[in-house]
């Protein structure tokens, strides 16, 4: 390709565009159902079928564990994973900045590539275009998935049962402790990760060890906090969580520690909260810990009856504090 | 035969519960007098029929005589004219009647128990529930009113017939004294998950205490943690057990004698100690005393110290099971970190059972907790630090003529609430930490026995502008009208109340953490208030607060952060840290970041960070583990120099010498400086004084010396900000309050100086400076709102 760089020319629809489309995107892409025509032609699932779409902007676009090619596919299988499916298709739409490097656009769709496969999914159908130089910031990518359900599954944030155990398949915080390291200059030289990674295999394991679960929920942007609130308001119940058994990675704590700021806040891309009935954790937990995005699987509290819509957790020093409502400034309290 | 009156005489005040019927039944009839006496909750009821001279004469012996515990407020009398004829002068049993009502604290044991419990020959030796119409427990016993037996937790105890004698006959000194009992029919004390009972169970606890080992006990408004404060080995022990590393625990002695030898104790003090209220006095420890372990208050030149109030307590110390017990015994809350203090056997075995190597508890039940009261001394007169066991509820009267039910939840931390009725304020016994949702479920309780004691349905719930406290989320539940006072205001309001001030005044409001009307952290405000409203008039330097309630924690971060306000200047501030030994460059390079972006930074004028902040830059101390440690520890450094001082001023060849060098090493207050155009705001040359001494402490100058330096030149701020204030207001007034007047040098300071420039300065004594005082200036600022609005 001549151009270094993406141009104006390369989304007006000529044959730049063509050349963009078919040595960067149909390039790794490819496969049966990838249409080159205005719509994809695809033989829906035998049973219901779940849609999501998510549009992706990270500043920066790549970060330690991955970029935003990697976090586009695994943001939305991710997402029908939550429900239960198997991811199927994908249709994937790009905003791209003029002037963005050519070899960093090839390097996106290959991690593109690389992670639908590994999480089975296929690219059916895809759009260009591209924005004046300052309209956006690098490159913006919206992906709509289709899954399978997978039968007699039956998940939904309404759902919680008090006596349910509450499970996380990682450590936390890790995908927005890198961003924020990578954003902002601290000049902290912390060896941090993003955890962004497709979780249906995992999900689809534990959903073959048993289909009694109540809840799946991936904790991306507000964190596990924020995923622990809304589904204590959605299902009326209580949350007690155990801080002393939430996993954290020994460089995301220290980041936090020196920040003042809670990892539970902290987005993740690679990480589910489930809840399912006390008897079924150990297999679960189980399941997950052999599947390599999720060795790290914890139960980290329970669902309760008391303090519907609050979440509640015994610190390490044991008092019992409310975690802090997500949103709004961290204030400090003490006098 | 002489014509006789009959009069009816209502007495109000704390007149039940203090032997007031009895007391008033015995002058009845030592002056002749027929009639009755009855209790009516609010009041107490009486009639009396003689001849004039001796109606008159029963009538001054009430007020002139009245029971040792009593406090009449109010006493009314009026002529009945078509009387019923008594025969004889009867007690008669209580009924209710709604109105002003006053409730007693619980009274520490009184000398004449304490004698009988000591002598072998008296029926109550040795008991530990031992009380007569004067001493006792109330508050912590009671159900409801009026105060009878049958309505507090001594109904499950039904009298012997030698104890209902006493009762019933008024020449006793427990003629109608509620929780009257003794050995035979009393509550009984036992260890918790073991056979031991009664005696068994005394002296085992006392051979543990005696060999080192760590007790609970329940005395009268919970539970302690005890064991033996001359053993360093014990109280290592329990500091390790309740991972309390340096926090200071209180000291019971197990008499004067006993603290005499440890502590200064003044006449007052010495009042207050052996007094109906015992609370936890704050004594300077004698200089090379080495008596108490060195672990009980590490590095700290005081130490709080109270006097045996229950009976059991004393029994601890005296027992005649020949055991050899120490004379200082550690007296801590019974509680884990964050939860209020345990009242029965089923907290304190989930909590204090690891803790302690038994429990020594009882059956008499506790109603409502009450933790001990905590009191320093300023100039001779009491400064509270902790309002609760023996304090409270008593009410605070104010002179205006309000009309209305209110409560107001309080603050955050050190929680207490207040009821207010009219122109009477409840505040509560102490709360505690409402971080710890244990202690928000305590609140929650606490409220709803109050407001059944005091027969109140309060119109409107006051609380805090802070959307995060769990207080401002209790108020919410509480289904009324909710008002909400800035946290600075309430402060000045309750100091205004404690004085019974209603005019206009200049409030310093210095403390560490309130959430301000615009959105940003107070804590270093200078107000102009009255009960209406008010304006910030002033403030100090606003500074970058970073990382949230960790910098709290965290001095040193605040210290980051004044230097990089001060030089503006990454490279500057980097060089200055390292010199100082803050922390590393890669922290401070992140404080920075964090203040320029600011990410989870807010704007903060706390007075209590700068002092946390200004500890760390003079290497006093870098972080806190305990809530003030840093500021206290800067505060006894800058005691600690003047002390030095005034003993080498004694000399004068030393006088010279050093008033030379304070000269150069105190830095001088610059004053105050307007804010901006817009924001018609003073701001107190902070920054500054922060400069000056990283500058004085880099050039080696001595930080006790610059401790006491900063003291001087914030208050020469203080007093600077309030002389503009009073030019603009033309106020003569000035309210001081908020936690950081805890520290009494700078109390002492502003004080003095502002008493000298002609100003009628307004303190706490009674009410604490600190946010345990806030719900009292909640609850004015609800009254005053009610009257404006019915
Ligand atoms: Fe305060
Ligand atoms: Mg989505
Ligand atoms: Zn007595
Ligand atoms: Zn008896």
């Amino acid at each position: 390709m001549e151009n270094k760089t993406v141009t104006m020319a390369h989304g007006a629809g000529g044959r730049q565009t063509s050349e963009l489309i078919d040595e960067v995107f149909k390039a790794h892409f490819a496969n049966p159902d990838l249409t080159a025509d205005d719509a994809a032609v695809l033989v829906p699932p035998a049973g219901k079928m779940a849609v999501s779409t998510d549009g992706f902007i990270v500043s920066p676009a790549f970060f330690p564990g991955g970029n935003i090619g990697k976090l586009s596919i695994c943001g939305t299988v991710n997402d029908l994973a939550c429900m239960g499916a198997k991811p199927m298709y994908l249709t994937c739409a790009f905003v791209i900045e003029e002037g963005f490097p050519m070899e960093k656009l090839e390097e996106i769709a290959a991690a593109m590539e690389k992670t639908a496969k590994e999480a089975g999914v296929r690219i059916v159908s895809g759009d260009t275009k591209v924005a004046g130089k300052g309209q956006v910031d690098g490159v913006f990518i919206t992906t709509t998935g289709m899954g399978e359900i997978q039968e007699g599954v039956q998940v939904g944030g309404e759902l919680a049962k008090p006596g349910d155990a509450i499970i996380v398949t990682g450590d936390v915080g890790r995908h927005g402790c890198t961003i924020l390291l990578a954003r902002e200059d601290f000049g902290i030289d912390a060896d941090v990760t993003s955890d962004c990674a497709p979780l249906w295999g995992a999900v689809k394991d534990v959903l073959d060890a048993t289909h009694d679960i109540h809840v799946i929920r991936d904790a991306t942007r507000g964190g596990v906090g924020t995923v622990l609130y809304e589904i204590a308001g959605q299902s009326n119940v209580g949350i007690r969580l155990d801080a002393a058994a939430v996993p954290v990675a020994p460089e995301v704590k220290g980041v936090c520690g020196m920040l003042g700021l809670e990892p539970l806040y902290l987005a993740c891309e690679g990480r589910m909260v489930i809840m399912a009935p006390k008897e079924e954790a150990g297999r679960i937990v189980e399941a997950l810990r052999k599947c390599p995005y999720s060795r790290n699987a914890a139960i980290i509290g329970e669902v309760t009856e008391d303090q519907p819509g609050k979440v509640v957790m015994t610190t390490e020093i044991g008092t019992q504090a409310l975690l802090p409502q997500p949103g709004g400034e961290l204030l400090p309290r003490i006098c | 035969m002489e014509r006789e009156i009959t009069k009816m005489i209502r007495v109000y005040g704390i007149v039940q519960g203090v032997g007031f019927r009895p007391t008033v039944s015995r002058h009845a009839m030592a002056r002749g007098i027929r009639g009755s006496v009855s209790n009516k909750g609010p009041y107490v009821e009486i009639f009396a029929q003689g001849k004039q001279q001796d109606v008159d004469a029963f009538i001054a012996d009430i007020g002139n005589k009245p029971p040792k515990r009593a406090a009449i407020l109010k006493l009314l009398e009026e002529s009945v004219e078509e009387p019923e004829k008594f025969t004889q002068f009867d007690i008669i049993e209580s009924e209710k009647t709604k109105g002003e009502i006053f409730v007693s604290p619980d009274i520490a044991i009184c000398d004449e128990c304490k004698a009988e419990m000591f002598d072998p020959e008296n029926r109550r030796y040795l008991h530990p529930f031992i009380n007569c119409t004067c001493c006792g427990p109330r508050l912590t016993i009671l159900d409801s009113l009026p105060y009878d037996r049958e309505r507090t937790s001594m109904k499950e105890f039904p009298m012997c017939p030698s104890c209902a004698d006493e009762y019933h006959n008024p020449d006793t000194r427990r003629y109608d004294a509620q929780p009257v009992c003794c050995n035979d029919c009393g509550p009984e004390v036992y260890l918790a998950g073991r056979e031991e009972r009664g005696r068994e169970a005394i002296t085992y606890t006392r051979k543990i205490i005696a060999s080192g080992g760590i007790v609970a006990i329940k005395g009268i408004g919970g539970f302690h943690l005890c064991c033996d404060a001359t053993s360093e080995e014990a109280v290592q022990r329990l500091r390790q057990r309740k991972r309390r590393p340096v926090k200071p625990f209180a000291v019971m002695a197990q008499d004067m004698e006993a603290v005499k030898k440890i502590c200064k104790v003044s006449e007052e003090q010495e009042k207050i100690l052996t007094g109906h209220q015992k609370p936890i006095l704050l004594l300077d420890k004698l200089p090379g005393e080495t008596r108490l372990c060195e672990s009980i208050a590490p590095g700290n030149p005081k130490v709080g110290v109270m006097l045996p109030y229950a009976p059991v307590q004393l029994l601890l110390f005296h027992y005649d099971d020949g055991i050899r017990m120490p004379g200082l015994l550690v007296m801590t809350s019974g509680n884990t970190s964050g939860a209020p203090i345990c009242r029965d056997d089923e907290e304190a075995a989930e909590e204090l059972s690891h803790l302690c190597d038994c429990i020594l508890s009882h059956n008499r039940k506790i109603r409502i907790r009450a933790d001990d009261s905590v009191m320093d001394f300023y100039k001779g007169e009491p400064y509270m630090i902790r309002r609760s066991r023996g304090y409270a509820p008593l009410p605070f009267m104010v002179s205006t003529p309000w009309k209305g039910q209110v409560i107001a939840a309080g603050g955050e931390l050190k929680n207490t609430f207040c009821i207010g009725v009219d122109n009477r304020f409840y505040p509560s016994p102490y709360v505690g930490d409402l971080e710890d949702l244990r202690t928000v479920k305590a609140l929650k309780e606490t409220i709803g026995r109050l407001e059944t004691l005091l027969e109140v349905q309060p119109e409107v719930v006051v609380c805090d502008l802070h959307p995060k406290y769990n207080s401002t989320v209790v108020a919410e539940e509480l289904g009324l009208p909710v008002l909400r006072v800035q946290h600075h205001y309430a402060h000045i309001l309750s100091c205004m109340a404690e004085n019974d001030c209603e005019e206009k005044v200049i409030g310093v409001s210095f403390d560490g953490t309130g959430y301000g009307t615009d959105g940003t952290i107070w804590g270093g405000e200078l107000l102009v208030a009255d009960c209406q409203g008010f304006t910030r008039f002033g403030s100090i330097e606003p500074f970058v607060q970073v990382g949230g309630d960790i910098s709290a924690k965290e001095g040193w971060r605040i210290a980051v952060s004044l230097i990089w306000q001060n030089t503006g200047n990454l490279e500057k501030t980097l060089d200055t840290v390292r010199k100082l030994g803050l922390c590393t460059d890669q922290e401070a390079k992140v404080l920075v970041t964090m203040a320029q972006r600011k990410i989870n930074a807010v704007t903060s004028t706390s007075a209590g960070r700068l002092f946390d902040g200004v500890s760390a830059i003079l290497g006093i101390r870098r972080a806190s583990t305990f809530e003030g440690e840093a500021s206290t520890a800067l505060e006894f450094a800058a005691e600690a120099w003047r002390k030095q001082r005034e003993m080498q001023k004694k000399n004068p060849e030393e006088n010279l010498k050093i008033r030379m060098s304070e000269k150069e090493d105190i830095p001088e207050s610059t004053g105050i400086s307007e804010a901006s155009e817009d924001e018609r705001k003073f701001i107190l040359n902070t920054g500054e004084i922060v400069a000056y001494l990283v500058r004085a402490r880099l050039a080696g100058a001595d930080p006790g010396k610059l401790a006491y330096g900063f003291h001087r030149a914030l208050a020469d701020e203080i007093l600077a900000a309030c002389e503009e204030a009073e030019r603009q207001t033309g106020i003569r007034k000035v309210a001081l309050s908020g936690g950081v007047f805890q520290n009494r040098l700078l109390l002492e300071l502003v004080d003095d100086g502002l008493t000298e420039m002609g100003f009628k300065v307004l303190k706490h004594s009674l009410i604490p400076p600190n946010d345990g005082g806030i719900a009292l200036g909640q609850a004015v600022y609800g009254m005053a709102y009610v009257q404006r609005y019915r």
